[in-house]
């Protein structure tokens, strides 16, 4: 994940400079509670922010106990008498939230601009 | 204390009791529901009315052993032949003890006026209109085929709520596990991927019915669900969850207790303002080292336990 740094700040002991461009994994961001009170202090500003499409085309094809074959072991909580189609929203929703989760898409709320 | 008034007046009081409260929090009066039960148990023929902030009646509108409800500012005392005032036994019993309370608060209002609880159940009972709003509600959101879970992740003293950030972190990661998450708060704008609805006490109330968990921090939504019996998951900081949660065994807790974590031997301190790690920081650090990672394996736990 790359974001540009919006005013000095001090990351793992060293000095980060206002205008400089870091490749950070996101995880570093949660683990540590040293380390999110850093980042709630800094303002820094994403570099990717567009949201690509999911395609959901192949999971209409299959059948819906493939279906809750394939979420189980995503380790997805369902309900099986879901629809089909409730199902594949559900699945949607969760591949969503992986994308806000892996930074591949959208912002995440503790590195908004301010 | 025999009646020393008018005769015709006492015969008309003698039979009344009044419980009092000049204030709430919603997640105290809920609290407050389990002392009528063994109220109405210990006095079958008295008349028992309870006199609460206007607002907040709806909070107890159902409740079998309360006869009436009053606003507390009509409350006229020589209308009883006895009262009892629960508005400042908790912060009395409990500024004495601190950090090592040991009574549930709705042990220190019974004992307060000479109660002791022998059952500690809110009974509560939701009208069938009540019922089916919450069924039209669900089905309008397309929940029934859902596991819905309710978050609160924000209470009224900024002492107790989860950072926003861990709290967009949880949501994402409930949705990535298939769960639709329903945010229950007055004012919450900026949280994705989850339900925002604007609801009245009573909704609120029939909705954390309809969900199959809660996730929660010392708040209203904590009492709630205690008092629903709902298997919860609760994050508390300065307050002692052992004590709070007594009466609820459905209960996941998340906190830093110095009974379980040696290093973290002040808390749960009960004072959110003089933490003695650091003082002046919301959320203090025990509940601030509270990760997102520790609360989703309490949901598995959860999940597994309840077969939900």
């Amino acid at each position: 994940m790359k974001f540009k740094v919006l005013r000095n700040f001090i990351f793992h002991s060293k000095i980060v400079n206002k205008g400089t461009i870091i490749d950070l994994p996101l995880n570093s961001f949660s683990e540590s509670l040293e380390t999110r009170n850093i980042i709630e202090r800094i303002e820094v500003k994403k570099q990717i922010v567009k949201k690509p499409e999911i395609n959901l085309k192949k999971y209409q094809r299959i059948s819906k106990s493939l279906l809750i074959e394939i979420m189980q072991n995503r380790g997805m909580y369902i309900k099986k008498t879901n629809t089909k189609q409730g199902l594949i929203n559900i699945l949607k929703r969760s591949l969503e939230a992986q994308g806000f989760l892996h930074g591949l898409y959208g912002k995440y709320t503790c590195l908004e601009e301010s | 204390m025999a009646y020393t008034g008018n005769i015709h007046v006492w015969k008309k009081v003698k039979n009344k009791i009044l419980i009092l409260r000049h204030w709430g929090g919603v997640g105290d009066i809920i609290n407050t529901r389990m002392i009528f039960y063994d109220l109405k148990k210990n006095f079958p023929n008295f008349e028992i009315t309870y006199a609460i902030p206007e607002n907040l009646k709806s909070l107890v509108i159902d409740h079998p052993y309360i006869d009436k409800i009053i606003d507390f500012s009509k409350a006229n005392l020589d209308e009883y032949g006895f009262y009892g005032n629960i508005s400042t036994a908790c912060g009395e019993y409990e500024s004495k003890r601190v950090p090592y309370v040991d009574k549930h608060r709705s042990d220190i209002w019974a004992n307060s006026f000479g109660l002791e609880l022998t059952r500690h159940e809110a009974d509560i009972r939701f009208s069938s209109q009540e019922l089916k709003w919450a069924d039209k509600w669900w089905k309008s959101h397309s929940l029934n085929h859902e596991i819905v879970v309710g978050l609160s992740p924000i209470s009224a003293h900024p002492c107790k709520n989860l950072q926003k950030d861990k709290v967009q972190e949880l949501i994402y990661w409930l949705n990535l596990y298939g769960f639709r998450v329903i945010v229950f708060h007055n004012d919450i704008t900026d949280f994705k991927m989850c339900l925002k609805p604007r609801l009245t006490l009573r909704e609120w109330m029939v909705l954390v019915n309809k969900c199959d968990f809660i996730i929660t921090v010392a708040t209203s939504t904590f009492c709630l669900a205690n008092a629903l019996h709902k298997p919860t998951i609760a994050i508390f900081g300065n307050e002692d969850l052992e004590i709070y949660g007594k009466y609820f065994p459905e209960m996941f807790p998340i906190q830093r207790h110095r009974k379980r974590n040696p290093e973290w031997q002040h808390c749960p301190c009960w004072q959110g303002l003089n933490c003695k790690i650091k003082k002046g920081v919301y959320p203090p650090p025990c509940l601030q080292s509270i990760t997102v990672k520790e609360i989703l394996d309490n949901v598995k736990k959860l999940v597994e336990k309840y077969n939900i």
